[in-house]
């Protein structure tokens, strides 16, 4: 069974083109991915990767892409409009998308990737088995960054710290206080399997 | 003794794994989360609960068959997700005059996105997800038949239905556009 031409190749109307290249190229806004990543701990590999991907990505900016839309969308009815969309190329279809392009931005702004990067260290010391060095990292962390948009992380790192030094109490409290504050949030089954353990 | 990890995964092959899963796919989970009427900030919260799923069963995972997981994943969390999160809805009517959205003044992609998904609002949820996965995640109908756990021939009507619906109602929003254009 052959699939059908995709509309936005050459099927459909401008219009229907218009809003499916749209959504093809929406991406989650800069400050979303490094907070992504720091919450799955994969911040230091992706982070190395992002300067050449960023260059890369930079020549794509700033290409226009007018789209006549409507032009030929009825005799007399509508005149011709130009739409003009400030945007990246969009990625090719079925392709893996190399995503750094939306890393890259957010690596240039200074509190954010210090707040990776004390992170980062709070992690490295953690899977040493550190966890008084993780704890001293998450203090700078907390010291530094009192609304940090990592905030959530860095609370799970620290009750991980905490259980791994034996303080099983502060952990517990801490565990408590994290899930009164984000019941619901991505990390709150990680905290509560970890208060089961 | 295993000592704490960030990450339910066993050593550096496994994190590179996802690191690479994670590059490839993170962008289609988000907006195939988004497409199902989730807040940027709510697809992203989902995107990040999908890896850490991923992470716990990447030894279930068949290599060539990440993309289909967590979209796969991803779908399962919207069904859930969209309960709490509010959706875009459309007027019967069509009436743009309310929104943002004259002809004109989709001049960004912003309100094209916006615009796009009030008209996916309008489709049923088994007709969009096989709708955005084959017309803007470009999925072939085969894999979106095994994601959605359905047979090919009924991905491949799904399809057709929802490509009916959405050029449906594109014409309408199109038949509004002309009329603002009018006024």
């Amino acid at each position: 069974m052959n699939d059908p031409k995709r509309l936005v190749e050459d099927e459909g109307t401008d219009l229907e083109r218009l809003l499916l290249d749209a959504a093809r190229r929406e991406r989650p806004k800069s400050s979303l991915v490094p907070r992504m990543l720091a919450g799955l701990g994969l911040g230091v590999g992706l982070t190395q990767t992002a300067a050449p991907l960023a260059a890369a990505a930079k020549v794509g900016v700033g290409v226009w892409v007018s789209v006549g839309i409507l032009a030929a969308a009825g005799a007399g009815f509508v005149s011709a409009r130009s739409f003009a969309i400030k945007e990246p190329p969009a990625p090719p279809v079925a392709a893996p998308v190399v995503t750094a392009r939306e890393t890259a931005p957010a690596m240039s702004d200074a509190k954010l990737r210090d707040e990776i990067r004390l992170l980062d260290r709070a992690r490295a010391a953690l899977r040493m088995r550190a966890p008084q060095q993780a704890l001293q990292e998450l203090r700078h962390y907390f010291d530094g960054h009192t609304q940090g948009v990592l905030e959530p992380e860095a609370a799970v790192l620290r009750i991980e710290a905490l259980r791994e030094n034996g303080d099983r109490v502060q952990a517990a409290a801490a565990s408590r206080e994290f899930l009164a504050r984000h019941p619901d949030g991505p990390l709150a089954d990680r905290v509560r399997r970890l208060a089961e353990k | 003794m295993v000592g704490p990890r960030a990450l339910p995964v066993n050593g550096d092959v496994d994190r590179r794994r996802l690191e690479q899963m994670f590059t490839a796919h993170h962008e289609a989970v988000w907006r195939t989360l988004r497409r199902r009427g989730l807040s940027p900030e709510a697809a992203a919260d989902a995107t990040q609960q999908c890896f850490l799923i991923a992470a716990e069963r990447l030894d279930d995972i068949r290599k060539g068959s990440e993309r289909a997981f967590v979209l796969g994943t991803a779908l399962r969390l919207a069904s859930t997700a969209i309960r709490t999160d509010r959706r875009w809805q459309l007027e019967d009517n069509m009436d743009l005059r309310a929104s943002p959205a004259r002809a004109d003044e989709i001049a960004d992609r912003r309100r094209a996105v916006d615009l796009m998904d009030r008209v996916l609002s309008r489709l049923h949820p088994d007709l969009l997800e096989v709708f955005v996965l084959f017309e803007i995640e470009g999925l072939p109908t085969p894999e979106i038949a095994k994601m959605v756990n359905i047979p090919v021939g009924t991905a491949a009507s799904r399809l057709r239905r929802a490509r009916e619906e959405f050029r449906a109602v594109v014409a309408r929003l199109e038949r509004s556009l002309r009329r603002e254009e009018e006024r």
